[in-house]
């Protein structure tokens, strides 16, 4: 089903909403934040959407630091109902992949139920992007609950699941559209998907033999600019990665539940001092063999939606597609 | 009842913990504010601990070692005055009060200057009232 | 030109034998991004070039090549790194060639950024403009105003170690270093917390970038990766966001020669070069120190004075009023 907003009047329907729902959307160039009035749409945002389900601090169980005091049960800090605006559809399809993995995760699993998740087309690829070329139809809208595409005069949104049909079935803003709009919605989709075809890449990689991958002799040189920092695992919408903490302040302690970044040693570092990855060359080399071959063995799909932040943002200058152009090519 | 601030003391094991010692034989009295920490130099601190203190809770840390030239290992407080110096910079710099974090030397047979030194840091941390800036609170913000 | 300049030696010194290697920087496909490579043959120098966006210190990759007679290119601030590195036995003075330029400064990612929405090239002439091409026009800048702030800042943009000098005019000595650092000096103790909290604290998310881009943070464990003690929780707690950026900052004292690397490395924009920078002017101030310039001389935390200021510590105070 398709609804049509006046451009002039999504401020407006934002406020409104934000009177029932808790509600998020882009606010500057690095992030979202709850909507104030402030709205930052022209451009994908540095953090993706991916903090609100995999938080920078889950709670995940509290305690007493005192002899004999036992951990209350499994605490699941309360989230409100809320509401997402803005999210890109390749960084939604990136929670799709992470939920793959996080399917059974009761975490995110409850992030995820109370969430209604509202995508935005971008009006064009970004110079970094290439979403496309690992398989992400953004006009699919895998994993939204809605999709707006901006066109001359407002917004056309299409209605991708029943959370969303139950948030517009009483939005006055809104109006119902007929075919022509519809129409005009499958026009921009078939023209965008002639111009930006699948990367012939990806089938390659699923053909390649993963030891002769993993022994390759391009590691070392793709790796040796590579700082080993986190921005690229940070920033990225599909990397899940985490560490698990323990943190006391007097008396009170609680379990937390972190991003971690496998560039890092301590990643990978065993209680014993061992490190199976201890050098920056092998780091480097899990976190494209983790994306590109073993996640894409496992499930089918890389674990990369094309976002293109990691290329954009990579102070060293690495650029994904040289390691995928050596990993398919070998 | 009136509150009283928690100062970590780090007292070089060849001086400033010998003159707290000559302070209480000699039954000097001075606040009872100060948890000790024995180290073996005042070099011996890095601001990792100092910083650490804080963020624990303390409201006030001293780092206190032998005059120069009485050092037991010749130049370890010498070492530690630089340092320290930095340091204290560095802290102002970002906006941490920098009375919370104060330098002595206090030799074996100061047990008087030593009280003195501990009732006026603790006045002046009673004067800045307790450290809520640079403190961990469990789930702060983010 | 420089690039042609870089070539032409680095090739001669392949050709010579009397390096294995040779460290530089080349091209990306993004216009304002240059990558560290390192060539093993004389045909490979093609790929070199001057990087207008060099912003990485070629220094930290250098690191990796242990053992090998390495060449590299280096600026001022890239020469000083490696002058600490000898001074801290990290690398062997006899196992690098160092192919020294009077720097021209370079270029600032986030500045050039900001002029168009769409860039496709920059041109940068190395003395007095910049072109920034866009899909419809080519826009002209002042280099001054497009150079990363190090640079605009820097004391020693000649090399003060090197092998051989590349024939170049580079950028004068900066006359006002400490500009940025006083503007945060003159605000008020609150004022400059909240500048911390608000510039540093809250930005910050942890991914140690400027850790790992810092020439000269090569502890084989982190005092952050420490766990026992753990002294800096893992979390974006604020708290423990300060104590990383102090002490990284504070294990830089005396010895960061000011290449902002990390400053360029960070993707949150955080100007943590100020707090570096304001440890290189209190070490100038008060103990005449700069890192950097000479293998032979000792660190700053390794030597002392007799007469260091002390007035800072509470005894001195104590003993000025007459209380002790």
């Amino acid at each position: 089903m398709f609804y049509f907003l006046p451009r002039e009047a999504l401020k407006n329907w934002l406020s409104e909403i934000s009177k029932v729902h808790e509600v998020f959307v882009p606010v500057s160039p690095s992030g979202f934040g709850p909507y104030e009035g402030k709205l930052y749409l022209e451009k994908k945002t540095k953090l993706s959407a991916k903090e609100f389900f995999l938080p920078w601090r889950e709670v995940i169980l509290k305690f007493e630091a005192r002899p004999g005091a036992l951990p209350s049960p499994v605490f699941f800090e309360p989230v409100k109902e809320r509401i997402i605006f803005g999210v890109r559809p390749c960084d939604a399809k990136g929670l799709t992949l992470i939920e793959k993995v996080f399917g059974e995760d009761p975490f995110f699993q409850k992030r995820r139920e109370k969430t209604i998740l509202l995508g935005l087309l971008c009006k064009e690829p970004g110079r970094e992007c290439f979403g496309w070329a690992m398989g992400v139809n953004p006009f699919a809208g895998e994993g939204l609950d809605a999709l707006f595409l901006e066109q001359a005069e407002g917004y056309l949104v299409k209605l991708l699941s029943p959370k969303g049909e139950k948030l517009f079935k009483d939005q006055e803003a809104f109006e119902k559209v007929g075919e022509e709009a519809q129409n005009s919605f499958k026009k921009a989709e078939k023209e965008f998907l002639e111009k930006h075809p699948k990367a012939p890449a990806l089938e390659k990689l699923k053909e390649a033999d993963l030891l002769k991958l993993y022994e390759a002799d391009f590691w070392e040189g793709l790796a040796l600019p590579c700082l080993n920092c986190g921005i690229c695992t940070f920033l990225c919408p599909t990397c899940y990665c985490f560490d698990v903490q323990d943190e006391v302040v007097g008396l009170e302690g609680e379990r937390v539940r972190l991003p971690e970044a496998c560039m890092f040693e301590l990643y990978s570092r065993h209680a014993s001092g061992h490190n199976p990855r201890r050098s920056p060359v092998a780091r480097f080399r899990n976190r494209f063999m983790h994306k590109f071959k073993y996640f894409l063995d496992e499930y089918g799909e890389p674990l990369c939606v094309g976002c293109g932040r990691c290329n954009e943002e990579c102070p060293a200058g690495i650029n994904l597609w040289e390691v995928i152009r050596a990993m398919s090519t070998l | 009842m009136s509150w009283e601030p928690r100062i970590i003391a780090f007292l070089c094991n060849w001086c400033s913990y010998a003159g707290a010692d000559l302070a209480g034989v000699s039954r000097l009295r001075y606040p009872p504010t100060i948890r000790i920490v024995r180290v073996p130099c005042s070099s011996r601190v890095s601001p990792a601990m100092i910083l650490d203190a804080l963020k624990s809770g303390a409201d006030g840390v001293l780092v206190s070692g032998c005059h120069p030239g009485d050092c037991h290992y010749l130049t370890g407080n010498l070492f530690a005055r630089r340092r320290f110096f930095m340091l204290k910079k560095l802290l102002e710099f970002v906006g941490l009060e920098p009375e919370r974090v104060q330098f002595a030397w206090v030799s074996a047979s100061e047990g008087d200057v030593f009280a003195k030194v501990v009732s006026e840091l603790t006045e002046k941390i009673k004067l800045l009232g307790p450290n809520t800036r640079f403190r961990k609170i469990l789930g702060g913000k983010i | 030109m420089l690039t042609e300049k870089i070539r032409e030696i680095a090739k001669k010194l392949l050709e010579e034998g009397k390096i294995e290697a040779f460290l530089c920087y080349e091209g990306t496909s993004h216009p304002f991004r240059n990558r560290a490579v390192l060539v093993k043959s004389p045909e490979e120098v093609k790929k070199l070039l001057w990087p207008s966006f060099g912003v990485i210190n070629l220094a930290t990759p250098l690191q990796k090549l242990k053992g090998q007679k390495a060449g590299i290119l280096a600026t001022g601030c890239v020469s000083r790194a490696i002058v600490v590195l000898i001074q801290e036995g990290q690398l062997k003075r006899e196992d690098l060639f160092v192919v020294g330029v009077p720097c021209p400064g370079m270029l600032d990612p986030s500045k050039v950024r900001d002029k168009a929405p769409e860039i496709i090239d920059v041109i940068d002439d190395l003395k007095d403009e910049v072109l920034i091409v866009t899909p419809e026009d080519k826009i002209k800048f002042s280099r001054e105003e497009l150079l990363r702030n190090n640079c605009q800042e820097c004391r020693h943009p000649v090399p003060p170690l090197y092998d051989l000098l590349l024939d170049f005019s580079g950028r004068e000595k900066s006359p006002d270093p400490y500009r940025r650092v006083q503007e945060i000096e003159d605000l008020t103790l609150e004022e400059r917390w909240q500048w911390f909290e608000r510039e540093v604290l809250r930005r910050c998310f942890r991914c140690y970038a400027c850790r790992q881009a810092c020439p000269l943070c090569y502890c084989p464990t982190c005092f952050v990766d420490d766990s026992r003690p753990q002294w800096v929780g893992k979390t974006r707690d604020l708290i423990d966001t300060a104590l990383y950026h102090l002490v990284r900052a504070y294990h830089l004292a005396g010895r960061c020669v000011d290449c902002g690397s990390c400053e360029a490395a960070c993707p949150m924009d955080i100007p943590l070069r100020l707090l570096t920078k304001k440890l290189e002017k209190e070490a100038l101030l008060a103990f005449s120190f700069e890192a950097g310039l000479d293998p032979e001389a000792p660190l700053l935390f390794t030597s002392f004075d007799e007469n260091d200021p002390e007035d800072f510590m509470l005894t001195s105070e104590l003993k000025a009023s007459g209380k002790i």
